[in-house]
This record gives structure tokens, sequence and C-alpha cells, in this order.
């Protein structure tokens, strides 16, 4: 197996020690050096370039996103792995725009650290299983109501249109203050890109809603 | 009638006599040419009756005696200044043409009683008619303003009348009287009556617009001037013998007994009062103002106890007399000091002052010629119908263009400063949640980076420990669990790189971590999202939709719940929907909807909120409009 040669940045001293110590145990890792933020990084890619860097995000002087981006300018072939505490959809998705090779919680177990690196370093990407998002996630089978973005409510809500219910009934029919149905009506038409009710209707009846 | 006197003069004088009369010896007859007649006074030989108390049969004896001397006076009236007594005078008349002329004998004033008798050629008297003021118009032989006694005379006859004045409810027997056809006096009246008519309806224009002004500006000055036009009006009915006329006869029986000086002194209290809050003398003129104050005491002392007096005791007596006496005197010395009070202005330069002292110099004037008139009889100037309504609806044009000036300008100044608080106020709120919001993030991400770093290095240490595995797994699950709870707590607080990241994907990671996590369905929707709002305004955004959304996860023991954001052309629209059990009891309080409110109204946005049994509704609108110019 080959040596992975390995450069982290963190400012936390005590999670340091930590990542040094897990690794010196790995023998097919080398830990070149520490940076305490992205600056001290890029001044010791001038002399070192490793296979791998472990990157955190929340740094002083120059951030992991900031500096993500120096690296993949002027180190492309440099593989990067995000270490953070964050656990949020964005700041992957953000890492992976910006050109990470992979995405690692800081919490993640020693066995898990040590795959993620060797995973990367053979040109993996590696980030943690994506939550599927709202859209898929709702009880809409129908993926008419999915294409529309349209809710339940308002699904039922068209059928009452269908039936030819007035606003009052509708309300009435679901316990809702008139204001709020006319705003749902309102939001339907927005979806549906209609202006008229007669507009709507008709959508209604060549979609066999 | 004191105010109109010199108009009649002009009108008697004018029209048809040349004018010859100053210069005429005594005429024994005054003999009738025509429709007009010419100063009567001149006509007029009196007996003064110094104790009051002389029967008919003397004066007429008196007269045989040749005791009566001539009046020979330039001046329209009678008598000027106080006297006790009571006159006699008589008149004797011809009719100088060929025709039979109907002549009206008129007194003009109303605080005087007036007898009059017919002497034969034998000098033998026969009563003929008694004017008294407490006659309502129903009540005299002729329904007019003046008191008049009516008789005809044939061409060449000639008439002498023997007639008594004393005095009712006044210290002067100060009148005016005048002899002349009805045809004429009827013509004459025509035009008095319309100009008087004119006149009134322009001060009860001014009492009614000041009294709405004080009805709806609540200022006290408006209520003054209010009262004082009122007093004013009374005044001049008085003075003018309107009140005859134009007051109903029950409420005229009561208004008759009031001296009109009663009246002007009513008016000039208000008028100090007036001057006093127009010019802030209480601020301005410190002084003065105790004068006034002082003055305005002593006048209300008076005029109050001459009202009461009038009706108590309406028996002339000498208390009454005497609170005439000083009611003249003190209105005399308040003319004079709200003159020289408004004359300092220009030592002062004080420019409120200047313009009240431009506004009633005509009217202080014609007060003063007025009193002045009862002392000597004659005044050197007069606008018709009366110097001192003139001079008063000046005073009231000028100080109400004034007032609806100062108004516009109130106004103005109160929009502003509201509309200059309003945004001090919004700056404030502002600037209190952006310290709050720097506050979370610096609190979150030490949170984070701290306390996260550290537990993470602690997990790293605890997996190179020697401790037995059973046990390592059980410590790493609480290790886990802090790391879980430090990373939530920092997230509610401030979700990390808020800045960078757009709301909408924001908001569906969030949900979507709510919905692995919490028993109540998510579902959000965000439709057509615009980057319009500054990250700021988003942030407060993001903050509405936290609270809305605890609140869902707190109290409504919901099943599922709808979180959408729709950005319509003009307006965003988040809508939230959950089917739980309603907030009826939370309606409007809890500390988690006044968050919402007041974050809700920063960005000026409205809320609406539908909440029953089966569900809660709540629908915010945020217009871009107001949002963008930051």
């Amino acid at each position: 197996m080959n040596n992975i040669s390995l450069l982290i940045a963190d400012d936390h001293m005590l999670f340091l020690d930590g990542i040094r110590r897990i690794l010196c145990d790995e023998d097919n890792i080398t830990l070149m050096g520490e940076a305490l933020n992205g600056k001290g990084l890029l001044d010791m890619l001038h002399k070192n370039k490793p296979e791998v860097i472990l990157l955190d995000i929340n740094m002083p002087v120059m951030n992991g996103f900031d500096t993500i981006k120096f690296i993949k300018m002027s180190y492309p072939e440099i593989k990067i792995i995000i270490l953070s505490t964050y656990n949020d959809e964005h700041l992957i998705e953000k890492a992976k725009g910006l050109g990470a090779n992979g995405y690692l919680l800081k919490t993640a177990s020693k066995e898990e650290l040590i795959e993620t690196v060797n995973l990367v370093a053979k040109g993996h990407s590696c980030f943690p299983y994506r939550q599927p998002n709202a859209k898929q996630l709702s009880n809409m089978d129908n993926r008419f109501w999915v294409q529309y973005s349209l809710t339940k409510r308002e699904g039922e809500i068209l059928e009452k249109i269908k039936a030819g219910q007035t606003n009052q009934q509708i309300a009435n029919s679901l316990f809702l203050s008139i204001y709020t149905v006319e705003t749902h009506r309102k939001n339907i038409m927005q979806k549906l890109q209609l202006k008229t009710t007669a507009a709507l209707m008709k959508f209604i009846f060549e979609n066999n809603i | 009638m004191r105010v109109s006197k010199h108009y009649i003069l002009i009108v008697l004088a004018g029209i048809l006599l040349p004018l010859c009369i100053r210069g005429q010896t005594l005429l024994d007859t005054f003999k009738i040419k025509g429709a007009n007649d010419e100063q009567l006074l001149n006509y007029y030989k009196f007996w003064e009756d110094k104790n009051d108390n002389a029967s008919l049969k003397d004066v007429v004896n008196l007269f045989k005696q040749n005791q009566f001397t001539s009046v020979h006076s330039e001046n329209p009236a009678f008598n000027s200044a106080y006297t006790k007594s009571s006159f006699w005078f008589v008149l004797n008349i011809k009719n100088d043409t060929t025709t039979s002329l109907n002549l009206m004998w008129s007194f003009y004033n109303n605080d005087i009683g007036f007898v009059i008798y017919e002497l034969d050629s034998t000098l033998q008297p026969t009563f003929r008619d008694s004017l008294q003021v407490e006659n309502t118009l129903e009540n005299r032989n002729i329904p007019f303003r003046a008191m008049s006694y009516q008789f005809d005379l044939q061409p060449n006859q000639g008439k002498l009348f023997l007639a008594k004045v004393y005095k009712k409810n006044t210290d002067f027997i100060y009148f005016i009287s005048d002899l002349s056809t009805s045809e004429d006096i009827l013509l004459w009246e025509n035009q008095f009556a319309f100009l008087s008519g004119k006149y009134v309806g322009i001060l009860l224009v001014v009492i009614v617009f000041n009294l709405f002004l004080f009805l709806i500006l609540k200022s006290r000055i408006y209520l003054w001037h209010t009262l004082y036009s009122l007093f004013i009006l009374c005044f001049i009915f008085s003075e003018d013998l309107l009140d005859v006329v134009y007051l109903p006869s029950w409420i005229y029986t009561y208004f008759n007994k009031i001296t009109k000086m009663n009246f002007l002194g009513f008016a000039m209290i208000f008028l100090v009062i007036v001057s006093q809050v127009f010019t802030e003398s209480k601020i301005k003129h410190p002084r003065l103002d105790i004068v006034l104050r002082f003055y305005k005491f002593i006048m209300i002392a008076i005029n109050v106890s001459l009202f009461f007096g009038s009706f108590l005791l309406y028996t002339d007596n000498i208390f009454l007399s005497l609170l005439r006496k000083s009611n003249d005197l003190i209105l005399f010395i308040g003319v004079l000091l709200v003159l020289f009070y408004s004359i300092s202005s220009l030592v002062k330069k004080d420019y409120r002052l200047l313009i009240y002292f431009i506004s009633s110099i005509l009217l202080l004037t014609s007060i003063l010629l007025y009193l002045i008139t009862d002392f000597f009889g004659y005044r050197p100037y007069y606008l018709s119908p009366g110097n001192i309504i003139v001079a008063f609806i000046i005073q009231t044009i000028f100080l109400s263009l004034y007032f609806i000036l100062k108004f516009n300008r109130e106004q103005k100044d109160n929009y502003v400063s509201l509309k200059k608080a309003n945004a001090e106020n919004e700056k404030l709120s502002g600037s209190i949640l952006k310290l709050q919001e720097i506050e979370r993030k610096r609190f979150a991400q030490d949170l984070h980076d701290e306390l996260g770093s550290s537990l993470a290095a602690l997990k790293l240490r605890l997996q190179k420990s020697s401790l037995p595995k059973n046990e390592l797994t059980e410590v790493l699950k609480i290790v886990d669990k802090a790391s879980d709870d430090t990373r939530n707590i920092s997230h509610n607080l401030m979700p990390p790189e808020f800045e960078q990241t757009n709301l909408e994907s924001l908001l569906i990671a969030y949900y979507n971590r709510l919905n692995t996590e919490s028993d109540v369905r998510f579902h959000f929707h965000c439709m057509g999202y615009k980057n319009i709002f500054g990250k700021e305004k988003e942030l407060i955004i993001y903050r509405i939709l936290m609270e809305l959304t605890n609140n869902i996860l707190k109290h409504a023991n919901a099943g599922e719940a709808t979180i959408q954001l729709i950005y319509f052309e003009k307006y965003l629209e988040m809508m939230c929907e959950d089917n739980g059990i309603g907030m009826v009891d939370k309606k409007t309080d809890g500390i988690g909807l006044n968050n919402i409110n007041s974050r809700v109204s920063y960005i000026k946005g409205e809320i609406k909120i539908d909440t029953t049994q089966s569900g809660t509704t709540i629908i915010i609108k945020i217009p871009y409009n107001k949002n963008t110019n930051e």
C-alpha cells in the first residue's frame, strides 16, 4: 500500500493532538505537518505537497472554504477532506461545489477517519449520506402534486373548486377563514402560473384532478 | 343706540336739509317739512328732576312758569356722564307740509324708560304711551327694535309733547332720539337690518368655527375665543337693540335685565385670557402676566356679581349702581392695560404679541371711545354698523387666519417629529435585533468551534485509550450525545455560514433535519426564491420561521405541518399550516407570538392567524418595496 502524505489545518490544538495520536498508529499515512489556519497551510504547501489535506472550516485568518479555492487553483492534484463539526447539508454541498473530495465530521470514529483518508487518496469522493429532500420525502406519491409543488391542503381545495364550491363553502367545510382560502387560491394560481378562475377550471378538467 | 347714532345723524342731517342747525338759534317749534328731520335735540326743552320725585302736575306747572331750559347741544345725546336725576322735556312740533304725516318718535337706548304725554292748548296733559325695554316685540305698540311712539299729524297741525325720561338699568341718561315718517324709518331700517344681519352672521360663524376648533384640537384658546365672541355678540345684540328682534321673547325677558356693559365686561375678561394664552404671557412676560391675572380676578368678581345681581335685585339700587360704575372704570383701565401690554411688544420685539397688537388695536380704541362717549357724548370716528363690531370682526379674521396658519404649522411639525420618532424607534429596534444576532452568532460559533472541537478531540483520545471495549462504547455514546447537543444548540442560535448561504437551501436543510428528529412531519415548499431581501432581513424571516416552527413543535400537538415560502411579484408570502389543536387560548399573548409580531412589523409585513381546534394557519406577507432600500 502506498504511503499517503497528509497535511492538516485546524485551529484547535487539542483536536490536532488527537488526530496526531490516531495517525501515528497508521503505517501508510504520514502526517507531514500541521497548520493553525489556512494561511499557514498555504505557506507549508510551498515546501511540501501532500497527497491529502485535512481542512477545518472555521479557522482564524483564512477559513477552510477560502483555503480550498486557493489550493484548487494552484495545486488541483491535491485532495482535500473537509473536517467539520457541522453536519449541515448546505455546507456539505458547498464543500463539494468548491471541489473538496471528502467531508468528514470531527465526531467521526477513528475507523471512519482512516477509511475516508484512504478512499480519498485512491481518488474516490467521500461524502456522508445525503438525506433526501422534502419533495422526495413528501407523502404525495402523486407525481402531479410534486411537479407543481402543490400541498395536500391545496389539493383538497382544488377538489372543492372542481365540485363547484365557493370560497365561503370551502372555508366552512375545511374550518378555515375565508381569507385563508383566498390565500390558498392565490397560491395555487401562482404555482400553476394561471391568471383567471376560468383558466384554473380549464386546468382542473384538462388534468383530470 | 350709541353705535349707530352717528349713522342716524348722518342720515338725519345729510339728505334733505341743509346743515343749518348749528348756526341757528333755538327754535321753539320743530317744523316738519318733509320725510326727514333734523337734529331733534335742539328742539327739546328740559327740566331736571334732581330727586326723581316730581309729580306730573308739578312738572306741568313748572312748564307754565317757564322753568324749562333749552338743550342746545352739538352732541346727538341728551345727556352724558353719570347722573342721579330723571329728566322731563317738551317738544313742540308742527306739520309744515300740505300732506298728512304718520310719524314715529324713536328712542335708541334700552337701559332707559320713557313716558309720553300730550299737552293740549290749555296745557292739560293726556297720557299717550309708556316705553319700557322689558316689553317684548309683541307687547309694543310698534314692533320695532327701538322704543317708539307713533302718531299722525295733519297739514299745519301742531302738537306739544311732554316726556319723562328715567334710568332703569344704567347710571347715564344718554339716548338718541329720532322723529321721522314711518316710510323713512322703514327705508333706513331695511338698510340697517341687512348690514347688521351680515355682521351677526359672521359672528355666528366665528363662534361655531372656534367651537369646532376647540372640540377637535382640544386647545383651550379656541374655547376662550368662542366665549369671547359669544359675549361680543350679546353686547352687539343689546347695544344695537337687536335682542328684541332676534331672540325669542322668553329669552328676551331675561336677556334685557342684563346691562350691556355687563356683556362687554365678560367679553373683556375673555379678551384678556385670549391675549394671555395667545402671547404666552405666563412664560414670556411673567410680570405683566401677574397684572393681567389680578385684573382678570377683579373683572370676574365685579361682572359675576353684576350678572347675578341684575337677576336677583331687578329693581335698581345703589349696590348695582356701584357695580356698574366700577365695571365702567375697570373696563376703561382694562383697555388701557391691554393696549399697554400690546404696545410693549414693540419694545420687547415679541412678534406674537405684535400680531395680537395689530389685530386688536382697532377694537381696543373702539371700546375706549365707546366708554369715553358715555361721559362726553361724542365720538370722532364711526364705522357702520358699529365701531366695536367692525373692529371685532377685523380682529377675529386676523386671529383666525393666524390660528389656521399655526394649526398648519403645528400639524406639519407634529408629523415631522412623529416620523422622526418612528424612524428612531425603528432604528433602535433594528439595532437591538442586530445586536441580538451578533451575540447569537458569536455564541454559536464559540460553542461549535471550541466545545465542539474539544468534544471531537476527546473522542479521538478516548479511541486511543486502554478502556475495556464495552465501557469505551458507552463513553463514546455519551460523547456523541454531547457533540450532537452542542451542534443543535449552536445551530439553533445561528445556522453556520448563514450569510454565505441562500435562505431556500438553509430552510430545506433545516426541515429535512427536523423530519429526522421530530415527531411532526414537516413539508417545506419554496416557490420562486428571489434574493431580494438582504441577509439581515433574511435572517429575520428565518427567525420568524423558527419561532413558528417551535410553536408547532411545542404547543400545536400536530402530526403534520406545511411551511411554504411563495415569492409573488411584489411580496413574499409565508404560510404555516398545521393540523394541531389550535392556539385559541394563546392567541394574543405568548412570548413566541410576540417575537413573531415584532419581527413581522419590523420588516413591515402583516400577519394573519387563522386558528381552530383542527389546526392553525398563519399567513405572513412581506412587501419587497419596503425592504429593499437599505
